[in-house]
């Protein structure tokens, strides 16, 4: 009649799977740009978070810990496919007819670039937070995403024109 | 970049990874959660080992003191008996060496110095030339002897005469404030009711024991090329 009452640390994971489940897998999305390969590394991620357990101060962190651990795991899935010579396919979920423009030629920067571009545009962090994410300098993140920026401008120039 | 907002809006994970996910949990192995005093327990635990460390260490000290004063009142007799056996082998070594005397123990007679020094604000120097370093480890227990030993000018000196000739001088001078066990030593040894006994410590060094009414000398002979050996003076309690 009634369920087993699953335990209170359960009831915990479950909540935060529900939560960032979908920020996780899209951040992986944008630098993989390939569904299995983000889908992966959502898994990965929340498994690292069951193997670690760390206890958050509030949902920020909670946030910040997740998407620098998912970002990692995406560098280094790149670099590891980079290492053997194995072809980064793109295979992304089809935008809409008023979106594909911008998709298609903003899956054609480099990952690093849509990363920052993803962080700061979609998730909406400060250039701060990004470089301490990346452990790059602030300065350095601007002007990636100024050079991300320009080089969406111009592939999108390019199509218009 | 609203067309990048909006068709990230619509990504979500798939019904099947959301299922996957959840089942992690029940998956993973249990791992203990980490506790904010965790920390300080290491802390605490590293204090713990420290402080028996050092327990451990003074009491083994004090145990050592008590094991030696032991050992030489309880075989002070003995002791006397081996020097005395001692002295005859040595006579007969000595006879054996005046008609075969080899190549070796000219070169070592010729190069060597083993003498202890002593620094011109009174410290005692102990040294050992290179050259001296390839006889010591063979030279003790096998074959050596007491060849002499009296008061200085400075101090007390003892001089060891191994089978080949070898010679080994030891001083401890009176002057040697900074080291009171020393001189209080010497002084024990400038009596003749002293004995001395051979042994190998638990490293197969040689170790010398000189033992007298108010103490003993210990020398340790370890032979290693660097510290070629070792002085530990101590008094009985």
């Amino acid at each position: 009649m009634f369920g087993r009452k699953k335990p209170p640390e359960h009831r915990d994971f479950e909540a935060l799977v529900c939560r960032q489940e979908n920020r996780i897998y899209r951040l992986a999305l944008s630098i993989l740009g390939n569904v299995q390969d983000a889908e992966d590394q959502t898994q990965e991620t929340f498994l690292r978070y069951l193997e670690k357990r760390p206890v958050f101060e509030n949902e920020a962190h909670e946030s910040a810990w997740l998407l620098t651990v998912t970002r990692n795991g995406c560098i280094s899935r790149l670099r590891s496919k980079s290492r053997q010579n194995l072809p980064l396919e793109m295979d992304i979920p089809t935008p809409g007819p008023e979106e594909r423009e911008e998709i298609e030629e903003l899956f054609r920067l480099p990952p690093e670039d849509r990363e920052v571009i993803h962080l700061y545009y979609y998730e909406g962090w400060s250039t701060g937070e990004i470089a301490r994410m990346t452990g790059a300098k602030e300065g350095t993140v601007r002007s990636r995403l100024s050079r991300a920026r320009g080089k969406l401008r111009a592939l999108l120039e390019e199509v218009e024109g | 970049m609203s067309a990048y907002k909006s068709y990230m809006d619509r990504q979500s994970v798939s019904s099947d990874l959301h299922r996957r996910l959840l089942e992690l949990d029940s998956q993973a192995p249990e791992t203990q959660k980490p506790v904010p005093w965790g920390r300080y327990a290491a802390l605490a635990a590293c204090l713990c080992v420290v402080v028996g460390v050092g327990w451990f260490v003074w009491a083994m000290r004090d145990f050592n003191g008590m094991d030696a004063a032991f050992v030489s009142e309880d075989s002070s007799t003995a002791v006397m008996e081996q020097m005395a056996e001692d002295t005859a082998e040595e006579e007969t070594v000595e006879e054996f060496w005046d008609s075969e005397k080899s190549a070796a123990a000219e070169d070592w007679e010729n190069e060597t110095d083993t003498t202890a020094d002593m620094t011109e604000d009174g410290a005692e120097e102990e040294s050992a030339t290179e050259d001296a370093s390839w006889l010591i480890p063979g030279w003790l227990p096998d074959g050596y002897s007491l060849t002499e030993s009296g008061e200085t000018e400075d101090g007390y000196t003892l001089l060891w005469t191994d089978a080949a000739g070898g010679e080994l001088t030891l001083t401890w001078h009176d002057r040697l404030e900074s080291c009171p066990e020393t001189a209080l030593a010497a002084e024990a040894l400038a009596e003749t009711d002293w004995a001395e006994a051979v042994r190998e410590d638990e490293n197969g060094a040689s170790v010398l024991e000189l033992l007298c009414e108010d103490g003993w000398l210990e020398l340790t002979f370890t032979g290693d090329g660097e510290a070629l050996w070792s002085v530990a003076v101590s008094l009985w309690p």
